[in-house]
């Protein structure tokens, strides 16, 4: 449990104990800071970027703070023998979607080719992602980044070309490149399966799923799913959004099962390029 | 239609200027690493932490806004100064 700030009697050489922060039902206060990121997409639906920019600012504040000073005391009673919170684990990779929050606004440029948007904004994000396995001290197998030995994944893997096309048939995107050259082409595939594709089902199956199931049990996958389709929101169509959310609480099953994100990443990037930039060529 | 360039984005690129998006958008994110880096070094040196290693979770949101506002500052600079296009 929680110390609740109880006196912990240290010696002169330790540093005092870390308080307690919030209340002593760790999933409760992570389930709250859901709910705000969920808003927060909301609100830059309805009020504009300017507004949701700051309440993604604020809740990075409060959700990364509430970690760091949370978790002395969690690991201080691992070592007594109490029982981990897991759910505080959840914390920094949470973090990190009011962060792509604000780089998908700070980190473009109307100057720029729409194409290039998805590296810029990418990176860093991956970066974050990194950064969020050396703080929980994860490996490639908690990610489900793990050797394939499953034909499985390949299935999974191919579910991405007819989802292109309903993806396609529901958003009906203007054409991304002004140019139809192969080279260019080429490059939107691997800016696309790199930065948009793996990364998202890295970040919210390989990293934000497997802390939620961990911590709230089998809700954990519907509750990834609804963080995934607020991220649509922007999209202002209802059916997209719908769309999204089948489509994360599909993939969640699916890596929950075979305990590999290798095949759902693999048809995020098939969905993507698809649909947003084979289809709107050949059909525009 | 991806979570990391999605509408909101592009609505924002179509309807307003880059030097509205710079001022606030990313005045925000600066402001925001500086909290940051200041949130850093006021736990660090406080006693109730007990570990600085937990520190190192603040590296997830510094980072990443570090990209951003060398971003910001270098397109600033390449719009202001070489009047790039």
């Amino acid at each position: 449990m929680y110390d609740q700030g109880s006196a912990v009697h240290s010696s002169p050489s330790e540093p005092a104990p870390a308080i307690a922060v919030g209340p002593s039902n760790p999933a409760r206060v992570v389930s709250i800071y859901v709910a705000l990121i969920v808003a927060v997409q909301a609100v830059a639906l309805l009020a504009g970027p300017t507004p949701a920019t700051l309440g993604d600012a604020a809740l990075v504040v409060a959700i990364l703070t509430h970690f760091v000073l949370s978790l002395p005391a969690v690991e201080r009673g691992r070592r007594q023998g109490a029982p981990s919170h897991p759910a505080v684990r959840a914390l920094p990779a949470l973090a990190l979607l009011p962060v792509l929050g604000i780089l998908s606004v700070t980190m473009v440029s109307a100057r720029l080719p729409q194409l290039a948007w998805y590296a810029l904004v990418g990176i860093p994000v991956a970066l974050g992602v990194a950064l969020v396995v050396r703080t929980l001290e994860l490996d490639r197998r908690d990610l489900g980044l793990g050797a394939v030995s499953d034909m499985r994944q390949l299935w999974i893997a191919a579910t991405g070309i007819p989802l292109a096309v309903l993806g396609y048939l529901l958003a009906r995107p203007q054409p991304l490149l002004a140019h139809h050259d192969w080279r260019t082409l080429i490059t939107g595939v691997l800016i696309l399966t790199v930065f948009s594709g793996f990364l998202e089902e890295t970040l919210f199956r390989g990293l934000i799923q497997p802390r939620l199931v961990t911590a709230f049990g089998p809700p954990g996958i519907p509750l990834t799913a609804v963080l995934f389709a607020a991220m649509y929101l922007g999209t202002r169509s209802a059916p997209y959004v719908l769309f999204a959310g089948a489509l994360g609480l599909l993939y969640g099953r699916l890596a929950s099962r075979t305990h590999s994100i290798w095949g759902v990443a693999v048809s995020h990037s098939l969905l993507n390029v698809g649909a947003i930039l084979i289809l709107p060529l050949v059909w525009s | 239609m991806t979570s990391t360039v999605n509408e909101t984005t592009r609505h924002l690129f179509a309807t307003t200027s880059y030097d509205i998006i710079s001022t606030t958008a990313g005045l925000t994110a600066i402001v925001l690493l500086v909290v940051l880096l200041v949130e850093k070094e006021v736990l660090r040196t406080s006693r109730r932490t007990g570990q600085v290693r937990s520190l190192r979770a603040l590296d997830v949101a510094i980072l990443p806004l570090l990209f951003s506002f060398t971003f910001v500052v270098a397109m600033r600079f390449a719009v202001d100064v070489l009047h790039f296009r």
